[in-house]
């Protein structure tokens, strides 16, 4: 079976650029008011030069669609890049953004928020404080267990990270199961994810966060393939294997922790997105990140759009969603390249 | 001396794995390391690519110490060609050999037309131009491991440390590989499993047993029926090669004296024995 040589990098991500430009455009012009891309761009123009009009365009446009859309288009972005590097770090294919218990430590600070009102005086932020705080909590604790020696070794990390979530889930759910019914409703709400909470004040400092860490990210490329044939064949290249294990660790999960503070437990995303990205591109990760960036980007910007449709004027939970999208795309696509997942040992 | 361990110990996990080992690797020479199963052959070479710490001892590379350099500047002069693996998510093959090149690069750095030329040439050297746009994981294990050398080759370095690269190889695969490295006329450090074979290759060879080295020196002075009993606890004739004239291990069963005086007992009926041409007699 012989691949043909890859198509050149920048005209894949012109492709995956168009396509989030689209998606962001239809993000903002779909829903109960829809609006024409004209229209879209005059608001924001106008928000641009300084002088925003008073309008119901101006309403829907500047307060609610555009920071959602933002939010959804960063959040999607980090999630793939995240996953992508998990992948690598712990060398499983089944590994996800979600899996070294971030998401769940993240879920008992969000539900302890929620339920308990920890936290009240912060306001809007509490519940970000609390996932952020609880995904810390979990990310040092795996940290902690699955060290062997000073090294963080893939198979360890899994285990640690997979019985440690199990741990934290139970956790929220005996959270659930003591507080009050309404509150449980908004809990679960929060769990499944949703961009629906999205606002101007609350966006840059979780973008900036996750815009930083994507670039760290990018930077590591080379080294990440490196990383992605063993760590004693990335050794003998001159890689430092535990300090990198270490930092790519922390950094995908405090990304983790940041995307799961403003949009809940989004999942299948960090885990699909990477697949479909590398099924196109090929698996070096020079291509794959970047690529991912902006297909990711596109990806969660049209699920959450599809959230808000679907059974509209209710909303649907995200996860739901990109599971839907996610998983056949995914199946289609290792069914078509078999060699690509290790089916050749 | 080009690559030297002077009195290299080794811990895992609070065992003492090697004992102060010293090995000699001169420029341009073949040295192998023998040795049965966890007799520490990988743990020295993986303290040389610097996946363990020596506990005690040093490394020197052209006489300076080896570890006191950075990773990637060890990288430019030590490359690893390590057992067939696969991976997880696949590579090609050009991708793969241009891995070969990570010393060499900074984040962001793309690959300029040094590295695809120095990357086709390696690939070139291997004969592996028909698989360059292969998967690396479809390929069999000999292409594989022509697919590490040439990756190796890319990394430019001017020593090789080889870990059993001929294991699970068919038995042309695991002479043209070796050729393949000896032509390469760079230094090699190799921890090699069939005796035979190494005894064919290597200019020198130590042969460790529980982490030490129980004896050093050329093939035919180490590799005798004595040193192989002692350390593998085999039973072995050793003959000369015909043609290369190296020691040659000859396999015997246990007790075979016994069952020369009594034939096949076990073996009821028509006794089928193989002819030297791999037909039924």
């Amino acid at each position: 079976m012989t691949a043909a040589p890859r198509i050149r990098l920048p005209v894949v991500l012109a492709c995956c650029a168009a396509l989030l430009l689209v998606t962001m455009t239809l993000g903002v012009a779909v829903g109960s008011v829809p609006l024409s891309p004209a229209a879209i761009l005059r608001v924001i123009a106008d928000h641009l030069a300084g002088h925003p009009r008073n309008t119901v365009a101006d309403a829907i446009v500047w307060q609610i669609r555009l920071p959602r859309v933002l939010l959804a288009a960063v959040v999607g972005a980090a999630l793939t890049t995240a996953g992508t590097v998990v992948q690598v770090l712990v060398r499983n294919a089944l590994a996800d953004p979600f899996l070294l218990g971030v998401s769940s430590g993240a879920s008992v600070g969000a539900t302890a928020v929620l339920l308990f009102g920890v936290f009240a005086s912060l306001g809007i932020w509490a519940i970000s404080l609390g996932s952020v705080l609880g995904a810390l909590g979990a990310m040092a604790a795996v940290f902690l267990v699955s060290r062997k020696g000073r090294a963080l070794a893939p198979t360890q990390l899994i285990l640690c990270g997979v019985v440690l979530s199990a741990l934290f889930e139970s956790v929220t759910s005996f959270l659930i199961f003591r507080g009050n019914p309404q509150a449980t409703q908004s809990v679960l709400f929060w769990l499944l994810g949703s961009f629906g909470l999205a606002n101007w004040p609350q966006l840059p400092i979780p973008a900036i966060a996750l815009a930083v860490a994507i670039g760290y990210l990018l930077a590591q490329g080379r080294a990440l393939n490196a990383l992605a044939m063993g760590s004693e064949p990335a050794a003998s290249l001159g890689i430092d294997v535990r300090q990198m294990r270490r930092n790519l660790f922390i950094v995908t999960s405090l990304m983790a922790g940041v995307a799961v503070a403003v949009s809940g437990v989004i999942g299948f995303v960090g885990l699909v997105v990477p697949h479909i990205v590398r099924l196109m591109v090929g698996s070096d990760h020079r291509r794959v990140l970047p690529v991912g960036v902006v297909f990711g980007a596109s990806f969660m910007v049209l699920g959450d759009l599809l959230a808000r449709v679907i059974v509209a004027p209710q909303e649907m939970p995200i996860g739901v969603i990109t599971a839907f999208i996610g998983a056949p795309t995914l199946i289609i696509l290792i069914r078509r390249r078999p060699y690509l997942y290790g089916a050749a040992g | 001396m080009s690559l030297e361990l002077r009195g290299l110990s080794v811990d895992i996990a609070g065992r003492r794995i090697v004992t102060d080992v010293g090995i000699a690797v001169p420029r341009g020479s073949f040295v192998g390391l023998l040795g049965p199963n966890g007799s520490g052959k990988s743990t020295i070479l993986k303290t040389v690519y610097r996946v363990h710490r020596p506990a005690a001892g040093t490394i020197l590379l052209d006489g300076a110490d080896l570890l006191a350099l950075r990773p990637r500047d060890a990288a430019r002069r030590i490359a690893l060609v390590a057992q067939e693996f696969a991976l997880e998510f696949d590579f090609t093959v050009r991708e793969m050999v241009m891995i070969g090149r990570t010393p060499y690069k900074r984040a962001f750095g793309k690959d300029d037309e040094t590295d695809r030329t120095i990357v086709d040439h390696a690939i070139e050297r291997v004969g592996g131009q028909e698989l360059a746009h292969r998967g690396f994981n479809t390929l069999s294990g000999g292409e594989k491991q022509r697919v590490l050398i040439a990756q190796a080759i890319a990394q430019g370095a001017d020593h090789l440390i080889l870990d059993e690269p001929t294991n699970h190889l068919d038995i042309r695969y695991q002479v043209e590989i070796l050729e393949l490295v000896t032509g390469l006329g760079v230094t090699v450090l190799a921890a090699l499993h069939d005796l035979s074979l190494a005894a064919m290759f290597c200019d020198t060879v130590h042969l460790l047993d529980g982490g030490r080295i129980v004896a050093g020196g050329k093939p035919e002075s180490v590799i005798t029926p004595a040193t192989v009993r002692q350390a593998y606890g085999a039973d072995v004739l050793v003959i000369s090669h015909p043609e290369t004239g190296t020691p040659h291990l000859i396999p015997r069963r246990s007790a075979a004296g016994d069952r020369a005086s009594s034939p096949s007992p076990v073996l009821p009926g028509p006794v089928r024995r193989c002819g030297a041409d791999g037909t039924s007699q």
